[in-house]
C-alpha cells in the first residue's frame, strides 16, 4: 500500500517536471510571443539581424552559380590586386637582368637625350677661403718680404695692446644686487 | 650640358671624404649621368646590382611603415647609399668610413636638377 503511493507521488513528480521542461523548450523555440522579446539579455544577438535580410540570404547561399555583375568581377579583381601587391613574395623575387641588347640600346638612347636636354646644374656655392689661381699663387710667393722696420712696427704694436689687455682689472664701486626695501 | 652637370657631381664627389662615385641611373640600374673614381668596385657599378634596389625599395615599403626612400647597405669595405627617386635612383658608393651622413645631405644638392632629367627617361625602350 504504502509503495502505492510512493509510486503515485514519484510519478505525478515525474510528470510536472516533464511539463516545466517541455515549457522550458517551448519557450526557447518559440519565440512569437514572448512578451520579453525587446528585452535585452544573454539570449539577444550582438549583431543584429533583420529578418528580411535573413530571408534574402537564403536564396543567394543555395544557388548554385548566380551569374555575377560587371561591377561585382572590377571589384573581386581589384582586390586581388591590392592583395596581390601587398604581399611580398620572396619566392617570385628572381634577380632581374636586362638584356645586354636592351641596356646598349637604352644607353644609346639616353646619352643621346641628355646631350640634348638642358640640365641647369646649380653653380657650387662659393667657398669661404677661396684657392687663388697658380699665376697669383706665383706672383704672392715671389715678391720682396716684409722690411724689418714694418715687422718691428707691427710687433710693438701688438705687445703693447696686449700689455694693456693685460691691465685691464675691473674695479668695484657698488653691488650688483640691490634689495629693494619691501615691507 | 651634361658635362656642366657632371663637373658639379664632380664637384660633390670631392667634398666628402671616402665617396667614391654618384650614379644617376633608371630603374633598371642604366645610367644617365655619374662621376666615378678609380677606387669605386667596378662589380658594385653594374646594372644588375643597381637594380636590385629598385626591387628592394618596393618590397620594404610593404612593412607598414610607409614608403621606402633610402637604404644604406655597409659591406666590409663599402658602403651603398640608394635613393628613390623614380623614376630615376641615386646610387653613392663610398669607403666603409665614409661620413654617411654626409653622404645623404647630397640628396638637397642633387635634387634640385632631377626634374629635368625625368623626361630623359620617360618613354625609355
Amino acid at each position: 500500500m504504502q509503495s502505492d503511493d510512493e509510486d503515485t507521488s514519484l510519478h505525478s513528480c515525474f510528470n510536472s517536471l516533464k511539463t516545466a521542461v517541455m515549457g522550458c523548450c517551448y519557450s526557447i523555440c518559440h519565440k512569437d510571443n514572448d512578451p520579453q522579446e525587446n528585452v535585452i539579455n544573454e539570449r539577444t544577438h550582438l549583431l543584429e539581424v533583420t529578418e528580411q535580410q535573413q530571408e534574402t540570404l537564403v536564396p543567394v547561399v543555395s544557388a548554385s552559380t548566380p551569374p555575377r555583375k560587371p561591377d561585382e568581377q572590377t571589384a573581386l579583381n581589384r582586390i586581388l590586386h591590392e592583395t596581390a601587391n601587398n604581399v611580398i613574395d620572396v619566392g617570385a623575387l628572381g634577380p632581374y637582368t636586362l638584356e645586354a641588347s636592351a641596356y646598349s640600346e637604352r644607353v644609346r638612347v639616353y646619352t643621346a637625350r641628355v646631350a640634348a636636354v638642358s640640365v641647369a646644374a646649380p653653380r657650387p656655392a662659393p667657398r669661404l677661403l677661396a684657392d687663388v689661381t697658380h699665376a697669383e699663387r706665383v706672383a704672392l710667393l715671389s715678391c720682396p718680404p716684409l722690411p724689418a722696420a714694418d715687422k718691428e712696427l707691427i710687433s710693438g704694436a701688438v705687445r703693447r695692446a696686449a700689455a694693456a689687455i693685460s691691465e685691464l682689472r675691473v674695479e668695484h664701486r657698488e653691488d650688483l644686487v640691490v634689495p629693494f626695501r619691501v615691507p | 650640358m651634361v658635362d656642366d652637370l657632371r663637373k658639379y657631381l664632380n664637384h660633390l664627389l670631392e667634398k666628402v671624404n671616402g665617396l667614391h662615385c654618384i650614379l644617376i641611373t633608371d630603374r633598371d640600374g642604366v645610367p644617365l649621368v655619374r662621376a666615378v673614381t678609380e677606387r669605386a668596385p667596378p662589380l658594385a657599378l653594374r646594372p644588375n646590382f643597381i637594380s636590385t634596389f629598385g626591387m628592394a625599395t618596393d618590397q620594404a615599403s610593404k612593412l607598414g611603415l610607409g614608403r621606402n626612400k633610402t637604404i644604406i647597405s655597409m659591406y666590409s669595405s663599402y658602403q651603398v647609399v640608394q635613393m628613390s627617386k623614380l623614376p630615376l635612383v641615386i646610387t653613392f658608393i663610398g669607403s666603409d668610413n665614409c661620413n654617411t651622413g654626409h653622404i645623404l645631405s647630397l640628396e638637397s644638392q642633387i635634387e634640385p636638377f632631377l626634374k629635368d632629367l625625368e623626361v630623359v627617361v620617360a618613354d625609355a625602350p
